[in-house]
This record gives structure tokens, sequence and C-alpha cells, in this order.
């Protein structure tokens, strides 16, 4: 049998995408991944129903996220232990044109939009998991995707149109 | 045979059906109109490709270093078996420092001093990460003489336990340890308005003696010294002149 770490462990890498998706910062993000964990191991047992564990981790997550402006300013700015770890990125990803360029369109996109693109479109999950991880009714999951299909595919026109202005 | 006549389909049954939410009723009905309607059929392949550009452009973010850490200390945890709630609440807490960096700063520590400070700060985060984290509430009436004496225990037999009283602090609860080092106490104090200051203190080998001393990490400060073979953390959400303040008092308890 699976205990709840193992499958904890393997959600933790899509949870710290959705976390980076929510907080856009690298530090808030790394937090926020914390509290996420810490929260799914005190309440494993309220965890029950099989087959959701991922759309229940991504709610607490999202929950954290959108309880936690309150929380956070409350934190003193922090240092000392962790200035080691501030420079610390991502490795540079060689990328495909189109994909940089998608990745550029998708951080103008607005939180709300961006959330329901990696939910549906990257992390695979249904209208109706979607619809349950952000509070929202389905009808509204499916108009808002198919607003932040059509605005990610603008920007990207808006940046060809850029490219061939210049070029000209 | 084109089928002229037919609704156009709205862009919202089309981001849909990309993403396989149709009934199949009307996965059918838009497949037939694709297959007649250029300009839709096109708006369908570009949401896939744009999908699929944003899957790579956003796999790194999936496969970083931390989440190793993160799984290495869930899986220890795991592999635990059946441990007390305090010690479940400790590698809670334990993974969360591992993560923040304070093991780091630990390990990179060489003079033995500076070492045993941070291993002593260390320990103390933990407990009270671990006291913050666990959720069950203290008989503190019974609790008391089991405190008085494992503090005698760590910091000799003229010690008692510190009255806070003074500074708006209720003892709340607490907890004897075993560390690696050798036995340690923690003591758990509330004020009024709830914020939460624990008292470590913790047996070692060393000889070292030093002023007090603070670190800050998330928004929690740590005022610690080493007292000839006791360490002496005080730790809390607290400002720092009031910490001091704290420890100063606490200290005095254990001092006689």
């Amino acid at each position: 049998m699976t205990s709840f770490e193992d499958r904890l462990i393997a959600e933790l890498p899509a949870l710290r995408r959705y976390g980076r998706v929510l907080c856009r910062e690298h530090d808030a993000a790394e937090d926020l991944l914390q509290d996420c964990v810490e929260r799914a191991l005190q309440r494993r047992h309220l965890w029950r129903r099989p087959g959701n564990f991922r759309a229940w981790l991504f709610r607490i997550m999202h929950n954290i996220h959108a309880n936690d402006v309150r929380w956070r300013a409350r934190r003193p700015p922090s240092i000392a232990f962790e200035e080691e770890h501030a420079g610390a990125t991502a490795p540079a990803q060689e990328m495909r044109a189109e994909v940089g360029q998608t990745l550029a369109a998708f951080e103008q996109l607005g939180g709300d939009q961006r959330q329901l693109l990696v939910l549906i479109a990257v992390e695979g999950f249904s209208y109706r998991e979607a619809a349950r991880i952000l509070a929202l009714p389905e009808g509204t999951v499916m108009s808002r995707m198919a607003r932040a299909r059509e605005r990610l595919l603008d920007i990207r026109d808006g940046q060809a149109r850029d490219r061939v202005r210049r070029i000209k | 045979m084109k089928d002229r006549h037919a609704s156009p389909i709205g862009l919202e049954e089309l981001s849909a059906y990309v993403d396989g939410e149709l009934n199949p009723g009307r996965r059918a009905v838009v497949e037939r109109y694709l297959s007649d309607h250029g300009e839709a059929a096109g708006r369908v392949s570009a949401y896939r490709r744009q999908d699929d550009y944003l899957r790579q452009a956003l796999a790194p973010l999936a496969d970083e270093g931390v989440t190793r850490r993160l799984a290495t200390a869930l899986q220890r945890r795991a592999r635990g078996g059946r441990t007390s709630r305090w010690r479940m609440a400790a590698a809670t807490a334990l993974l969360l420092l591992v993560v923040v960096g304070a093991g780091s700063w630990w390990y990179q520590t060489e003079r033995a001093g500076e070492r045993r400070m941070a291993e002593l700060v260390h320990e103390a985060v933990t407990a009270h990460m671990a006291y913050l984290s666990s959720t069950g509430a203290v008989d503190l009436r019974s609790e008391r003489p089991k405190l008085a004496a494992a503090l005698r225990r760590v910091a000799g037999a003229g010690a008692v336990l510190p009255d806070l009283i003074p500074l708006g602090y209720d003892l709340i609860g607490g907890s004897p340890l075993d560390e690696s080092a050798g036995p340690a106490v923690l003591l758990v104090y509330r004020s009024r308005s709830g914020e939460v200051v624990t008292c470590y203190f913790g047996r070692n080998g060393s000889s070292e003696e030093t002023s007090y001393a603070l670190k800050e990490s998330h928004g929690i400060n740590v005022v610690s010294r080493l007292e000839g073979g006791l360490g002496y953390a005080v730790t809390g959400s607290v400002a720092s002149d009031e910490l001091m303040k704290i420890a100063e008092l606490g200290y005095r308890a254990i001092s006689g």
C-alpha cells in the first residue's frame, strides 16, 4: 500500500510548480510549498475519498495562498539564514523560441488565467476538479478557460507583430 | 457534403473540446463542424500547440532540488513508523528547517563554539516549530512537576520553572526532549494576545561560554547563549528586545 507520504512526495514537483505560478516570486513560493505540505500532514485524517488526492492537495495550496495575504504582511522581512538561498534560481533551460514566447506571454496574464491554464492545460485537471480547487462554478471555469486561451494567443500575436515591425 | 446550416460553434466549446470536456453528443457535433470549417479547426490546433508549448515552458519549475530534499525528509518521516505525536511534529518542523536553510548554516559552521551555538538554535527552533504544529492540549497541573523535574535534570538541582508572568507570559506546556547531545526540555509560554514563546534548555558536552546572540529567520527570533555545558535559547515571533527581556528573566530561574 502506498503511504500518505509517498503520495504526497509524488505530487511535490507539481505542487511546487503551482506555487510558483501562484506567487511568481521564488521565496514566497517555497514558503507556500512548505505551508502546504505542513497543512496536508496535519489534515491527513481528513483525507478520505480515493482518486482525488491531487485535487485535495492543490485546493489546500490554493486556499493557503488565498488566505495568506494578511498573515504574510504581519511577518517581518526575514534575513540571515536564507540569504544564501536568495541567488538560487532554476537552471537556464534551452528552449525553443515558441516555448519561450509562450512563457513570456503567460507571464503577462493575470493570476486567475495563469491558475486555470496550469491546472487544466498543464496538470490535466478536469473542469470539475479545477472548479473545486478554485471554488468556482464549473461553467465559469469553462468560459474563463476559453478566454485565457484566447488572451494567450492574442499576446503571442502581438509579440509576432512586434517582431515583424522590428525586422522591417 | 458541407453542412452550411450548422450553427457556428463558439470558442468556449472549442476550448472545452480541446480539454475533452464535451459529452459524446456535442463532441460528435463539434468534430463534424471542424471537418467543415478550416478556421475553427485551425483554432483548435492553435490551442493544442499552445498547451504543448506551455507544458514545455513550465516543465522546469516542477523539477528542482528543493522538492527532492522535502521528499527525503518526508520519506524518513514515513519510515519512522509509530512515533509519538511530539516526534512526528518535530520531524515535520525539521523538514521545514531543512528547507529554510538553518540546517545548511549549521553544517557550514566550522568553529566548535559557533557550531555548538548553531546546533542549539537549530534544536530550539525545531522544538518551537514542533510545538506550534502539534495540536494536543496539555493538562498543565499534572505536567508541571514533570517539567520541573526535567528542567532540574538539565539545568541543575537549583533550577525552577521560569516565571514570566511579570512580562505577561503564562506557562502553558512543554515537554522533556531527548536530543543527541543530551537531555533537553522545552517550556512553552503564551501571552494574553496569543504570542507563543518557548524556552529551550539543553545539555551538551561543551564548555563554551557565550553572551546572548540573536538570530532571525522567517519572522522567528531566537536569543541563545551557552553556559558551561548548558544551552539556553528563547524562541518566538516577537520583537528582539522583548525576547531579550524574556530570556534574561527566564535565565534567573536557573541561575539561582
